[in-house]
């Protein structure tokens, strides 16, 4: 919280000083060779705000191994379950692999709120669209078209 | 002269926005495309809904089919091979985000290696597309493709759709291959920094994260 103050109390000049001084001490040697590009190119990682963490790479990519798995396990199931449960969880696990992937590999988890807001809105429109399709869909299916008094 | 500036002729050094923190001009104008893009893609995947859902019969696809409506016998669309080139395109994106962490980390060399995989999982999809359409000649097996099993363009609803929707994302693994392909050969050339990664990894990431829809939408919902 502290933390948080200090950064807004500095002036957008201190805040450039600040962060020049940071990248030149995040340049190592090979970089100054490849005229810095590596540190000086990622204000944020050299500033220590989106430091790539290697490990939650690997975590999210045999979360979404487990997740195709179990959705191609769940599409066999086709005849032992009901297709309203079964299209329902197959999307859900879609939009699961769909927004762990934006929100890690796609770094979302380190842009500002606004930013975040600002890619997940404008989808929100077609999703819902789909989601309204996809729930006539399946009422049709399970009731005919008697059940929309057609 | 700022102090970004004169700390290094080429360090840009983004001010911190207050509402978009220090994303850089790239990075923005990549999102935009990338939100347009993905209207693209949910117009396709919306008519394919449409059409889907509002047809009696969606692929003639068994024999029972067949005589019941008397049309053209179609091939089901197989599940286990495009898992595969869904594990294919989650381990190429694995290997783009290593690729970024690399260059973040100044590991050039580990950047080159992590993104030739990624360029090599995105070449390896689309020889496994080709064979999923056209069978590549017998070459991988008794496979003669999708086309040449009776499902033709403009034929079916069922047809068109997945040819469409299959097609326009394999033209983005195309692009994502050549883009990537040029950050290569820029990154081993010293001309690249971890943003041009970052930015191209978004592209690559896109493209896996529209399979993922289209894997579950075209593949394994079933009739």
């Amino acid at each position: 919280m502290s933390e948080k103050k200090t950064e807004e109390t500095k002036t957008p000049a201190k805040v450039v000083e600040a962060d020049a001084a940071v990248r030149k001490a995040a340049v190592t040697p090979d970089d100054h060779g490849s005229h810095g590009h590596a540190a000086a190119g990622h204000g944020h990682a050299a500033a220590g705000h989106h430091a790539p963490n290697r490990a939650q790479y690997w975590r999210i990519f045999f979360v979404l191994l487990v997740l195709t798995i179990l959705e191609v396990g769940v599409a066999y199931l086709q005849h032992y379950v009901g297709k309203t449960a079964l299209v329902s969880c197959l999307v859900g696990m879609a939009v699961t692999k769909a927004a762990i992937v934006a929100f890690f590999y796609m770094h979302l988890n380190h842009e500002s709120k606004v930013m975040r807001w600002s890619v997940a809105i404008p989808l929100m429109f077609p999703a819902l669209y789909a989601f309204i399709l996809i729930a006539e869909g399946t009422y049709r299916a399970v009731w005919g078209l008697k059940g929309l008094g057609l | 002269m700022s102090a970004a500036a004169t700390d290094h002729d080429h360090a840009l050094v983004y001010p911190e926005e207050p509402l978009y923190s220090r994303i850089t001009a790239g990075k923005l104008a990549m999102w935009m495309f990338l939100l347009s893009d993905g209207f693209s893609f949910s117009g396709l995947l919306l008519s394919y809904g449409i059409l889907r859902g509002s047809s009696k019969l969606w692929g003639c696809t068994t024999e029972a089919l067949v005589s019941k409506f008397g049309c053209i016998e179609e091939p089901a669309l197989g599940i286990n091979f495009t898992a595969l080139l869904t594990f294919l395109l989650i381990c190429s994106s694995v290997t783009m985000v290593m690729s970024h962490a690399s260059m973040v980390e100044g590991d050039r060399k580990g950047a080159l290696k992590w993104l030739g995989l990624t360029v090599a999982g995105g070449l390896l999809f689309l020889v496994g597309q080709c064979w999923e359409y056209w069978g590549l000649f017998g070459l991988f097996g008794p496979h003669h493709g999708l086309i040449h099993e009776g499902l033709k363009f403009g034929a079916t609803h069922y047809a068109t759709t997945f040819y469409c929707v299959t097609g326009f994302h394999g033209l983005h693994v195309l692009t994502g291959v050549i883009y990537l392909s040029a950050v290569w050969i820029g990154t081993a050339m010293g001309k690249t920094d971890a943003n041009t990664l970052e930015v191209a990894g978004l592209f690559w990431h896109f493209v896996d994260l529209v399979w993922i829809l289209v894997f579950t939408f075209i593949y394994l919902i079933p009739n």
